[in-house]
């Protein structure tokens, strides 16, 4: 990998704090709950800033950031896995608003789609994280998680099949 | 393309943009003769409508501050030289997840909150006694409807062993983390279940606090990652006693 000298760091800086929601957006699905979320992204922030000389500046930002924030997390959820612990489905699909009333009615539906989404594998999750919310290529996608491109594709139909089935109760085919 | 064999395949990469305009008329055909891979089409991009919806939630101002706060301190740090480029960054943690920045901050006051409230950090004589001699996932009576079940065992970078266990149906029903040093116990971090006590068959901790908490003892502590089945059973047959050589040490 190519060393850098951190150039323009005023400039890094500033794209980092651009980055911000959809880092947050990428932490939170990964963690299955806002809080975690925002911890996750926190530990990205402070793991790239301590090897900013690292980052290309050549290459995407948001790229190597959302390599460290899965990095982070795959480190956490093995940790987190062998503790045994349950997810927590309600904290994790707590819906913030401002309008009581329209939260009220769209509460279920979207309360289900966070379930949907976090009852997926780890590795489908990361996918749907990347392809479908930040509009990542498939190759972008596969470079940051370190999978074969072969396998995107498929992984993906299995993750909206299993939320397709989890939403509207099909049985994934119809 | 050729490797796009499924009817799936080609609905992903319409979908995701992954093709070309050729491609896509020629998919946008096949779905005008087709009405269920169209009604199975209109239904995927609902779903992922509903799921951009779901997650789109500004940043919480705590989480921009503290962001622009360690870009501050980090500024502020010297510029490193070009030989800093490894990895091994003096004064660094090599491992910092998430105990630094204000989740740290935060999981010390709720640390000190949710500690029993005792002079010091010993455990009283059961759960020494269960601690010591308890396999992971097992539980113990402590009498008066109160259980303990050890999790998991692991080493904390100091050298002694440390285990996280859960405590049911009493007062002090949580989860904690203990170390072990000379026989004695001492109690690194415990989060109280706020409200769990009526959830009987089902040990559920809370994300977010809790996890954090228990999060920051884990980096604080260095842990290692959990002991395997035999190792700890080794540690339980021995006495622990392993913990004063260097078993496991310098890995």
């Amino acid at each position: 990998m190519m060393a850098r000298r951190d150039d323009a760091p005023a400039d890094l800086n500033d794209q980092i704090v651009a980055l911000l929601p959809r880092l947050r957006k990428f932490c939170v699905i990964m963690t299955r709950s806002s809080d975690g979320g925002d911890d996750l992204c926190q530990a990205t922030v402070e793991r790239a800033l301590s090897r900013r000389h690292l980052f290309d500046p050549g290459t995407r930002l948001d790229s190597w950031m959302y390599r460290i924030a899965q990095n982070l997390n795959v480190d956490r959820a093995r940790r987190v896995k062998t503790r045994g612990q349950e997810v927590d489905v309600d904290e994790m699909s707590s819906v913030k608003g401002d309008d009581g009333v329209r939260i009220v009615e769209q509460r279920s539906a979207l309360e289900r789609a966070r379930a949907a989404i976090s009852r997926l594998p780890d590795d489908q999750r990361a996918l749907m994280a990347l392809v479908v919310f930040d509009g990542k290529s498939y190759g972008e996608a596969a470079a940051i998680l370190e999978i074969p491109i072969g396998t995107v594709m498929s992984r993906l139909a299995r993750a909206r099949r299993a939320i397709d089935a989890f939403v509207n109760g099909t049985d994934g085919n119809g | 393309m050729a490797e796009w064999t499924t009817d799936d395949d080609r609905l992903m990469a319409y979908l995701d943009g992954a093709m070309d305009e050729a491609q896509m008329s020629a998919f946008e055909q096949e779905l005008a003769a087709r009405p269920d891979l169209a009604q199975r089409a209109e239904r995927f991009a609902a779903n992922d409508a509903l799921l951009r919806q779901a997650f789109d939630e500004p940043v919480p101002a705590t989480l921009t501050a503290s962001v622009k706060a360690a870009i501050v301190t980090a500024s502020a740090s010297p510029a490193r030289g070009p030989t800093a480029s490894n990895d091994n960054m003096p004064g660094w943690r090599r491992w910092q997840w998430p105990g630094l920045g204000a989740a740290a901050a935060a999981a010390a006051v709720f640390l000190l909150v949710g500690l029993p409230d005792r002079a010091n950090n010993d455990m009283e004589p059961a759960v020494v006694a269960m601690l010591d001699n308890l396999p992971s996932g097992k539980s113990g009576d402590l009498g008066k409807g109160e259980t303990i079940t050890p999790q998991l065992t692991a080493k904390a970078a100091d050298g002694r062993y440390c285990r996280e266990f859960v405590r049911d149906g009493g007062q002090s029903a949580g989860t904690g983390i203990a170390c072990r040093e000379e026989a004695r116990w001492t109690l690194e971090a415990f989060v109280k279940n706020a409200a769990a006590q009526d959830a009987t068959d089902q040990i559920r901790t809370a994300g977010g606090k809790n996890d954090r908490i228990l999060d920051a003892a884990y980096a604080r502590l260095s842990m290692s990652d959990p002991l395997g089945k035999e190792e700890e059973e080794m540690l339980l047959s021995t006495g622990w006693e392993k913990s004063k050589n260097n078993f496991g040490v310098g890995e």
